[in-house]
């Protein structure tokens, strides 16, 4: 760790600027673009978006050997420097930019789905780390709803077990759902929060099963990093690095096997060339343009910013938008439903207090047509600190003096956190608004309303979360309407008439472009999505590169 | 209840553990105990402001308000962005100080001039979207008519106010929240068991030590 020279100072501020360096390879960082490793050249593949998605294809693609230039819209983060266990301060993590929100229940943006910077959502995401369920990939086949991916779960089964090994998940000697029990390379966490304990104690009074989730986030040394000491922050930025992200893990690892990473660098472009390929992408820096020419391009700027990049590329044969021959892009975007219930107990709980989440349930993740909706959720014992839990109030409707008495009982508190499917709906999409941004760009609109599947399983696992507090011994108070993660606007399928790109996330119209994140997903299980997401990123890389090998064995300069 | 008015962990003061902080933790929380004066709001917008962010916050301390107040400020100059914001709405910094303007107005004046009483009634007519100008003086208020929607407009006050609020030290004390814990962590983990650090509350039938906090040692 870099010690930090100065401490506190008058200003109250770090007395340096952060100083972010744009251009960055092996034993290079430039702040500015005129030290460009590749400059005007074409390279192999140029990936968008350096996130969850991003760091893994860049890492596997570049150690592959290709020449790899990732453009990331926001900063290339110095944990030591540029974090904080701060709320207030780390929302600059999130994406940021205002994006225009409608429908029946307009989401909250920012850092609750979006990151902004190299690491993308890793570096604030909460280090849940699980796995889909094998019915998550055919919703239609078995439960008549939603669509089936053209993937199944055993693609990725070999992948998820690299992605874990590489980012030494922590994880239970046996995890009681799901097609995956373990063993997970590095033991589940040990020390328990007292918030887990209250959720451990809950679901044994009612004899549901709960568990110490798989995290990403060390139980003991790797790779030079330290074992998580509690601290709390997870979603604020892993100031120590004992928790995974892109940043630390993936990227690094990228640049040293030959990648570039262009940080603040805002893509606005995919430059179409004749013969209805890409050539590259053309970004923006510091009011600037740039381009990067590729043989390869691969969108990996998530749910909101792929939508928004390809509806607003258009020429003669995609007026309607590069990529958009079926019209679905933007469509179907899906959240988690993510409703927080707090209870109050006698006895302090103190949600501060470790690693958010310690203890959850899958016990309701699978369809139980009973219950009266198909699908499921998972539930998080779900830790939280004083803006969030202060905000979360405001948004139930407290203010003045009862907000005040409710913030005075915050370490009375317990809660619990839902992680619920949403299923795809067509009237649920990303689309260009009118207004501009500061570049140019059309703002993206970003519209949502549940179906009355979703609501009726948030009724149920508000419930069930009540249900579990009460038995612990508190009186369920609050019950705060949220969401969590976004998913699709890009679907893969086999049919280019109803999805974006194919199993292998190469899209339908354009040959040499890719799509692969979150925005892929036909559909979005019930649980936390970013393993899936590195997993599929691991699949992608993989396939292209069997693709490459094949036409350079048949002589095919693409 | 009168006795948590203070919160339940009197004598506890977060600040008192900020040498065991990062310094750019450290840094940036002490510095909220030293607001700028705002650079964006005229003076007037700003009483305004700590006018409303008094009654929705239900806080008098004159420093924890004047942070309350700098904070919406810097966002309103600073801000790369505001996330969302719901089609229809204005900008969040033309939202803000036309907000302001039309509670001076539903005020006939000065917002801030207004009993206590008086303010929680504008303000929670405007969080049920039922502000409406004074009588015999429709002009007062143009805005509110032509594109000013009074529960954004709430949301937003509210929502700015709370964020700075659950950031300052004094209120992370009166919650008994122990704050920032890097580099040392929490290691005291299980349900009741405390770091030494952290605040024990002022109960019956336990003892606090004089700095309200706990006595556990080792």
């Amino acid at each position: 760790m870099t010690a930090i020279p100065g401490g506190e100072s008058d200003a109250g501020h770090p007395s340096e600027p952060i100083r972010h360096h744009c251009d960055h390879y092996a034993g290079h960082r430039h702040d500015h673009l005129n030290q460009r490793k590749y400059g005007e050249q074409e390279v192999d593949v140029c990936i968008v978006g350096a996130g969850a998605a991003g760091g893994v294809l860049a890492q596997r693609l570049a150690e592959a050997g290709m020449s790899t230039v990732v453009v990331e819209a926001g900063p290339f983060w110095d944990p030591a420097t540029d974090f904080a266990s701060d709320e207030l301060a780390m929302q600059s993590l999130g994406w940021q930019d205002t994006r225009l929100v409608g429908g029946g229940n307009p989401l909250q943006l920012g850092h609750n789905t979006c990151g902004r910077g190299v690491g993308g959502g890793t570096v604030h995401f909460t280090g849940v780390f699980l796995r889909f369920h094998r019915s998550d990939f055919r919703t239609r086949t078995e439960d008549g709803v939603g669509v089936d991916w053209p993937l199944a779960y055993e693609d990725l089964d070999f992948h998820y077990r690299q992605i874990e090994h590489e980012v030494a998940v922590s994880g239970p000697a046996r995890f009681p759902w799901g097609p995956y029990s373990g063993p997970y390379p590095y033991p589940a966490r040990a020390a328990t929060s007292p918030n887990a304990q209250v959720f451990e104690r809950g679901c044994a009074a009612l004899g549901i099963q709960s568990s110490v989730p798989p995290l990403a986030i060390l139980s003991a040394p790797h790779e030079g990093r330290p074992p998580c000491i509690n601290r709390g922050f997870c979603n604020q930025g892993c100031k120590p690095n004992a928790k995974f992200s892109t940043l630390i893990q993936h990227v690094p690892m990228a640049i040293a096997g030959g990648a570039e990473v262009l940080s603040d660098c805002m893509v606005t472009q995919v430059e179409m060339g004749r013969g209805g390929t890409a050539h590259g992408v053309i970004f923006r820096h510091q009011g600037r343009e740039y381009r990067q020419r590729a043989r390869i391009v691969i969108l990996a700027n998530f749910v909101v910013e792929t939508p928004r990049l390809l509806l607003q590329c258009t020429g003669p044969g995609y007026e309607d938008g590069l990529a958009n021959s079926s019209g679905m892009v933007g469509k179907c975007i899906m959240v988690h439903s993510s409703d927080d219930v707090y209870a109050a107990f006698e006895d302090e709980v103190r949600l501060y207090k470790g690693t958010p989440v310690l203890a959850t349930t899958q016990a309701y993740y699978a369809t139980d047509l009973k219950r009266g909706f198909a699908r499921g959720y998972t539930l998080h014992a779900h830790g939280a600190r004083p803006v969030e839990f202060a905000g979360g109030l405001a948004k139930a409707g407290l203010w003045g003096a009862p907000l005040r008495d409710a913030m005075r009982d915050y370490n009375h508190l317990g809660r619990v956190t839902m992680i619920g499917e949403v299923l795809p709906d067509e009237r649920n999409q990303v689309r260009l608004a009118e207004e501009k941004d500061g570049d140019g760009m059309r703002r993206a609109h970003v519209s949502f309303t549940y179906g009355e599947n979703d609501e009726r399983l948030i009724e149920h696992a508000v419930g069930r979360a009540k249900a579990i507090l009460a038995a612990a011994g508190g009186e369920p108070r609050y019950v705060v309407p949220d969401t969590a993660h976004l998913l699709g606007g890009c679907r893969m399928g086999d049919d280019p008439a109803t999805s974006v790109v194919d199993r292998d996330c190469r899209c339908h119209d354009v040959p040499n472009l890719y799509i692969c994140s979150g925005a892929v997903f036909p559909s979005s299980g019930g649980g936390n999505p970013t393993e899936t997401i590195m997993a599929v990123a691991s699949r992608t890389a993989a396939r292209l590169l069997e693709r490459a090998r094949r036409r350079e064995l048949a002589g095919v300069n693409t | 209840m009168p006795e948590l008015q203070q919160g339940r962990y009197p004598g506890f003061d977060v600040m008192d553990e900020r040498q065991a902080w990062d310094p750019v933790t450290r840094s940036l929380v002490a510095a909220r105990l030293r607001p700028s004066p705002p650079k964006t709001l005229t003076a007037a917008e700003a009483r305004t402001l700590e006018a409303v962010a008094r009654q929705l916050l239900a806080e008098e301390r004159t420093e924890v308000l004047a942070f309350v107040v700098a904070h919406v400020d810097g966002k309103l100059r600073n801000s790369r962005g505001e996330g969302q914001r719901e089609a229809g709405v204005p900008p969040e910094p033309q939202l803000v100080k036309q907000g302001l303007r039309v509670l001076d107005g539903a005020a006939r004046g000065g917002f801030a001039d207004l009993e206590a009483s008086a303010q929680r009634a504008l303000l929670s007519d405007l969080a049920q979207g039922r502000l409406e100008p004074p009588e015999a003086d429709l002009t007062a208020l143009p805005d509110l008519a032509a594109d000013l929607p009074q529960k954004p407009l709430f949301q937003k006050l509210l929502g700015l106010c709370v964020e700075a609020l659950a950031s300052h030290p004094a209120l992370w004390s009166e919650m008994g929240y122990a704050g920032p814990a890097y580099p040392r962590g929490y290691y005291r983990m299980g349900r009741g068991i405390l770091d030494p650090w952290e605040p024990k509350p002022a109960k019956k039938g336990r003892t606090a030590g004089p700095d309200g906090r706990s006595q556990e040692r080792g």
